[in-house]
């Protein structure tokens, strides 16, 4: 077994902490404040804008308060949060298609990152994020898990109910298409 | 898939999965630099993106204070009465559960309150709270206070105008400063609940005919209330959509329960299924210490329209 499909330390604590969570109020309060901006995050670069990201975060997370009783421990809680959201993501993008572009226009200009910012390797964030959203929609999926929702390859597999081998490919090819969409000035810094 | 972009699909996994770990124990495999300047540029994102602490701390007191309730539909506080409900000589296509549960708004509210609507109103909903079997006649003669029954004899008290209606609420009443279409306010009751004052406005796009209130007519009703507002299980819990009203968090829901005549004849409440395409929408939040609870049906509110009444009401 290779080590990055590995679980994440702090995973024990937290299905002790999910068992409590469903007769204990606080105990989800401690796995809401470990795990809301890995959620947020997903949502924020899933929807690209910062309302829908909320509200969205908002939904998974009190979808997740009624469904606690039914976590079984089988996977992270990470994981099944990101599910959670990926599933409400879903229905999001489906009832409003469209919208996604038009949100974005609005938000570079209200937005609660910094347009402008340099990342790394001469990438600007607005750069980024504009090639992020025109991404293939497996691909920008995939890597919305794996980069802001932080899980491993078989936990993305999972969610996207794809194998392991798909989702590394949708990874590589949504990497390549990032490379073609940035400028090329950016991405040969 | 080529063999050659199988091996960089393999060789990307396995870099990011030793970024991800910071494992040092074993060299990084190489990439070309371009892949590799992307996948910073992601993490680099990642690590500079955070929720709002405003938004935080408000989701997480919504959550210490959300009340989860059991995935089962209560059946309502009925009493049935021993006669046939006027409702079933109505000419549907109306859907009777949505009237219902429109009706249960007043009664989740005002069960046998003070009605301060006009008399045609008061009138008509205790035809409603007759028909739909919420309350019997008998039941409305032994229980109710005195004030109630001689509604039915057209001897009611005055109705209210908001003036009156704000005095008796006791608090100072917020009311909506932007409505959609035209409408305008056609009743209201205040109700005195252990809790504090509970206000409840009805506005139509027309008056209510003389001889019946239309509560499958376009509507929309807005609670107000110092104590809590129980608006479940009037709503469907997976309808239920956390969103953002001003500064704090509201639940929103769009449609109602699916309905025909026969299904309210036969059906119990907990086989009925929620219908998200029905013109009706739900919005509950807080503001300045009061609880709100919006409901209208038949004016294509959207969520949108309906968070822009609500915030229109904190100016």
């Amino acid at each position: 077994m290779q080590r990055h499909d590995e679980e994440q330390p702090q995973s024990e604590d937290d299905r002790a902490l999910a068992k409590r969570a469903a007769q204990d109020r606080q105990a989800f309060a401690e796995l809401y404040r470990r795990h809301v901006d890995r959620v947020y995050r997903y949502c924020r670069f899933r929807v690209h804008n910062v309302q829908d990201a909320q509200d969205l975060t908002a939904q998974t997370f009190m979808a997740a308060l009624e469904q606690i009783g039914h976590y079984r421990g089988e996977g992270t809680v990470a994981a099944w949060l990101l599910g959670i959201a990926y599933y409400k993501s879903v229905d999001l993008l489906r009832a409003t298609p469209g919208t996604d572009e038009l949100a974005a226009a609005d938000e570079l200009a209200a937005t609660d990152l910094q347009p402008e910012a340099l990342l790394t390797q001469g990438i600007q964030r607005s750069e980024l994020e504009q090639a992020l959203r025109m991404l293939a929609p497996e691909r920008a999926e995939a890597l919305s898990l794996r980069f802001f929702g932080e899980l491993s390859n078989r936990e993305v597999a999972t969610i996207m109910q794809k194998s392991e081998d798909a989702v590394k490919m949708l990874i590589h090819r949504g990497i390549q298409e990032l490379r073609v969409r940035l400028p090329a000035t950016m991405v040969d810094a | 898939m080529t063999d050659h972009e199988q091996l960089d699909a393999i060789a990307i996994d396995r870099y990011l999965s030793q970024q991800q770990q910071a494992s040092q124990d074993t060299p990084a495999p190489t990439i070309d630099p371009a892949d590799a300047a992307v996948i910073a540029a992601l993490q680099q994102l990642a690590a500079t993106t955070t929720a709002d602490p405003a938004f935080v701390a408000r989701l997480a007191t919504l959550i210490d204070s959300y009340e989860v309730l059991p995935p089962v539909i209560p059946p309502a506080p009925v009493v049935h009465t021993t006669t046939a409900p006027w409702w079933t000589r109505l000419h549907w296509p109306v859907a009777p559960r949505r009237l219902a549960l429109a009706l249960a708004i007043f009664l989740a509210v005002s069960t046998v309150g003070v009605l301060v609507t006009t008399p045609a109103a008061r009138a008509t909903v205790w035809d409603l709270l007759y028909g739909f079997g919420l309350v019997s006649e008998q039941e409305v003669a032994e229980q109710t206070v005195p004030a109630v029954v001689p509604i039915q004899a057209e001897v009611a008290p005055a109705a209210m105008d908001l003036a009156e209606i704000q005095q008796r609420a006791g608090f100072d009443l917020p009311i909506p400063h932007w409505l959609p279409a035209d409408l305008f306010l056609t009743g209201g009751f205040v109700e005195q609940a252990p809790a504090g004052a509970q206000v409840t406005l009805a506005y139509h796009l027309t008056a209510p005919p003389a001889d019946g209130y239309a509560l499958d007519a376009p509507l929309l009703f807005l609670v107000i209330s110092e104590g809590p507002i129980d608006y479940r299980p009037m709503v469907a819990e997976d309808a239920l959509i956390p969103l953002q009203v001003g500064d704090g968090l509201g639940m929103y829901a769009h449609g109602n329960w699916a309905g025909n005549s026969a299904a309210a004849n036969a059906a119990a409440l907990d086989e009925l299924q929620w219908d998200e395409a029905v013109d009706a929408t739900w919005l509950t939040w807080q503001q300045a210490g009061l609880n709100f609870l919006l409901y209208t049906q038949g004016l294509g509110v959207d969520r949108s329209v309906a968070v822009r009444i609500a915030e229109s009401m904190a100016q």
